[in-house]
């Protein structure tokens, strides 16, 4: 682990230059799945319910809601996911052990989840439990020894990529050395039909044709997490996983002469990254679907083949269903355990007007 | 070459006041904020099983006044934050432009977007035909009234903004920790601007996460008072500029600058348990640390604005911190909550508005209380308005996940 950089960064003196330019990586990941498979029905003695899916159904031709809760009795419940999924990340990236009083305060945790408070949705929720959940979960700073700069984030389903943007300033800046960036998804009947509903005006609004043909759409609940630290060839713990963050940066898809203008898109997409054509080149794998619908993954994969021609497609909602929020972190989680050494991009496009790429580059320790 | 951040702009919107010299005039004045209560319904308060009258400032009169001056807004929320927006931008002598220029950010220190529970509360574990045609609020159960970007996308879309809004919530020290990051990208040259805007709508969800915490007021919300028993929520918005000084314009006149901030959580005895009992201990090291990163001492504060959010654990524990660094030195402290009501994530924005009246006019406007203040014996609270010199300013905010942030303000020397 690095020394302790300058603790001068918000003392009114510029921040040590270099570390300004230090690269991130991701050390460490953790990600648990609910497992208990069930198919949604509405409930008789909810007509609210009835009514939301009958007409999502009409609209969308989806009749089957493959919903893959937590189980409470193997995994228990939500906030146990969360503690799992951290333990693991942190285990990985060989922190679990408690961190010491010196490193205390210079390693954060930054958290979401999907839609602020909605423990009250659960049938037998507590306030401890709501203070927990929609609050923060102070257990896993209590578990581990943490009390650096910490807090929740509202991003929806680009939550991640905002986490891991602030995690690089925080870490960029000398404020912290490590961040954990992550959260938890759970499902809720009512919040996935409506959210359903808005992508289907969404997508109405900008004059794209609802794509009818699937009857299924699968959701899992889902937490997961990512250790973030500078990359330092010199540090001494031995992380056993390691994936660089080259580029992240995020560009106005509504800007782009409206949202789902592809020759706008293009030329936004081109603007914000760094990476030359030259440069793309290099980029062997590139994800998306990360928003769920089939009409935005299309026009994901038209973008990215556009400008990475030769790179393999990955649509992560059709490889593994979709964990809504912790779309991204499934993807870098599984890419690192597949241990693909090639330089990967993750596209996100959201309705909050937005889309994000992120390139990695997987420089696992014990590769060759 | 002088690379501070400075605050150049300043507004606020709440029920106690509608812009930035409308709070300094009516704190000026003694006035107080006019409360209602939570549950004017009796069914539904009893539903809920209060006893009590619990009052609240929920900025639901002014937001409707304000929704009608913007045509092509149709959110009452996002009326009232482009409304502090614009204020901020005015008071830095800066036009809406800038806010489309890919050097600004735009930072909310808010817990963001949420449904008010009582609007389907009764429905939502079972509903029929009838509950649907009764209650036409029902629709609020909808992902739309939870997610944030139901309030940061026509709030982008309004200023044309170049990247995405992050949106940190901390609870109550909400406000200063979004200063943070803003401050990280303005010092690394990433942005030339960062707005940071703080918010926190008081939903009747909210009271009742607060009731079950014991948290609320039953009584009066008087904080640094032996009599308070709890805090007296209010919605507001604040909001503030902040630049590197090497590139503010001729026009504008930067307030103080941010010289240093400091960032902690507090861990709770127990593994599992949360982090309320917030300690003395790491409030005083908090604010040791910020002034060990501004490199000044404890006796080279003059001004200092606390918490006091009115309860009463919390209150103690930051009179004891005070104690700890100040009760030997000079620093005069004030704290205007029991006038405003309690801002909840906005809190720290509100002082901070404060803070440039202090600087520019030299003078202290006095704490106002109903209760007996017993509680601030051996420091140096202000009872009567008083001119003073002010050089530093410290800053800090409490949230009720255990957060703590201190921040240190400096004047800025004008040249003009």
């Amino acid at each position: 682990m690095q020394s302790s950089p300058s603790h001068e960064s918000y003392s009114g003196h510029e921040g040590d230059p270099s570390y300004q330019s230090q690269p991130i990586s991701i050390s460490g990941s953790g990600l648990v799945e609910g497992s208990k498979k069930r198919l949604f029905v509405p409930r008789l003695n909810n007509k609210y319910e009835q009514s939301l899916y009958e007409k999502i159904e009409k609209r969308s031709g989806i009749q089957y809601w493959n919903v893959n809760q937590f189980d409470k009795e193997t995994q228990g419940r939500h906030l146990d996911a969360v503690s799992e999924a951290f333990e693991q990340a942190m285990k990985n990236a060989g922190l679990y052990r408690k961190i010491n009083k010196k490193m205390s305060q210079r390693i954060g945790i930054v958290y979401f989840n999907m839609y602020g408070p909605t423990s009250f949705m659960n049938k037998e929720f507590q306030v401890k439990e709501m203070y927990q959940s929609d609050v923060f979960p102070a257990f896993l700073l209590n578990n581990h020894n943490i009390t650096g700069y910490s807090v929740r984030l509202r991003g929806e389903r680009n939550a991640l990529f905002q986490g891991l943007e602030l995690a690089r300033t925080l870490i960029q800046s000398g404020q912290l050395d490590i961040v954990v960036v992550g959260g938890v998804f759970q499902t809720y009947s009512y919040l996935y039909l409506t959210e359903m509903q808005a992508a289907l005006d969404w997508l109405v609004s900008g004059k794209i044709k609802i794509n009818r043909s699937s009857s299924e759409y699968t959701l899992r609940d889902s937490a997961g997490f990512l250790v973030v630290e500078a990359s330092n060839p010199d540090e001494k713990r031995q992380a056993k996983l390691k994936l660089d963050i080259d580029e992240l940066n995020a560009y106005s898809a509504s800007k782009a002469n409206g949202v789902f203008e592809l020759p706008g898109l293009k030329e936004s997409l081109k603007e914000s990254s760094k990476a030359d054509t030259q440069k793309g080149r290099d980029i062997e794998q590139c994800y998306f679907g990360l928003n769920g619908r089939d009409e935005i993954a299309q026009l994901e994969s038209l973008l990215l083949k556009d400008r990475y021609p030769s790179a393999k497609h990955v649509n992560s909602y059709k490889e593994w269903g979709d964990f809504v929020n912790i779309n991204g972190i499934k993807v870098l989680h599984e890419h690192i355990h597949d241990q693909v050494t090639h330089k990967s991009l993750l596209h996100s496009m959201d309705r909050d007007g937005s889309a994000w790429n992120l390139i990695f580059t997987d420089s696992h320790k014990n590769k060759v | 070459m002088d690379s501070r951040v400075v605050v150049t702009g300043a507004g606020c919107f709440s029920d106690f006041a509608q812009t930035s010299s409308d709070l300094i005039i009516k704190l000026a004045q003694g006035e107080f904020v006019q409360l209602q209560s939570v549950f004017e319904n009796q069914m539904i308060k009893s539903i809920f099983g209060f006893e009590h009258d619990v009052k609240y400032a929920p900025l639901e009169n002014a937001r409707k006044d304000l929704i009608k001056q913007y045509d092509d807004i149709s959110n009452e929320k996002v009326a009232a934050l482009v409304n502090v927006t614009e204020q901020v931008l005015a008071d830095a002598k800066l036009n809406a432009d800038v806010l489309a220029e890919k050097n600004t950010r735009v930072f909310w220190g808010s817990s963001g977007n949420q449904p008010d529970l009582i609007s389907f509360i009764r429905e939502l574990h079972s509903n029929e035909s009838l509950d649907l045609l009764l209650n036409k609020k029902i629709d609020e159960l909808h992902a739309d009234s939870f997610r944030n970007d139901t309030l940061t996308q026509p709030y982008a879309e309004y200023f044309q903004l170049q990247h995405p809004i992050l949106t940190v919530s901390s609870a109550c020290s909400s406000a200063l920790n979004a200063m943070i990051p803003a401050i990280a990208m303005l010092k690394s040259g990433q942005i030339d601007r960062a707005l940071v805007l703080s918010w926190q709508e008081v939903s009747k969800f909210d009271i009742l996460f607060m009731s079950g915490l014991n948290i609320i007021a039953k009584q009066a919300s008087l904080p640094f008072s032996k009599d308070s028993d709890g805090l007296m929520p209010a919605y507001g918005v604040a909001g503030i500029l902040l630049e590197r000084s090497t590139n503010i314009l001729a026009e504008q006149t930067p307030y103080f600058a941010v010289r240093a901030m400091s960032s902690r959580r507090a861990l709770s005895g127990s593994a599992h348990s949360a982090s309320m009992d917030v300690s003395f201990r790491s409030i005083s090291q908090t604010m040791q640390n910020t002034l060990d990163k501004a490199g000044i001492t404890a006796a080279d504060v003059d001004l200092i604005y606390p918490h006091g959010n009115g309860i009463t654990a919390s209150d103690q524990s930051e009179i004891s911190a005070l104690s700890q660094l100040f009760s030997s030195h000079k620093a005069k402290i004030v704290s205007y909550t029991e006038q405003t009501g309690y801002m909840l994530s906005a809190s720290g924005g509100f002082d901070l508005i404060l803070a440039k009246d202090a600087f520019q006019n030299n003078r202290i406007i006095p704490i106002q209380s109903k209760g007996d203040l017993g509680l601030t014996q051996g420091l140096n609270f202000v009872i009567k308005e008083c001119q003073a010199d002010i050089k530093y300013i410290l800053k800090t905010s409490i949230g009720i996940d255990g957060s703590i942030v201190s921040c240190l303000l400096e004047r800025v020397a004008h040249a003009k």
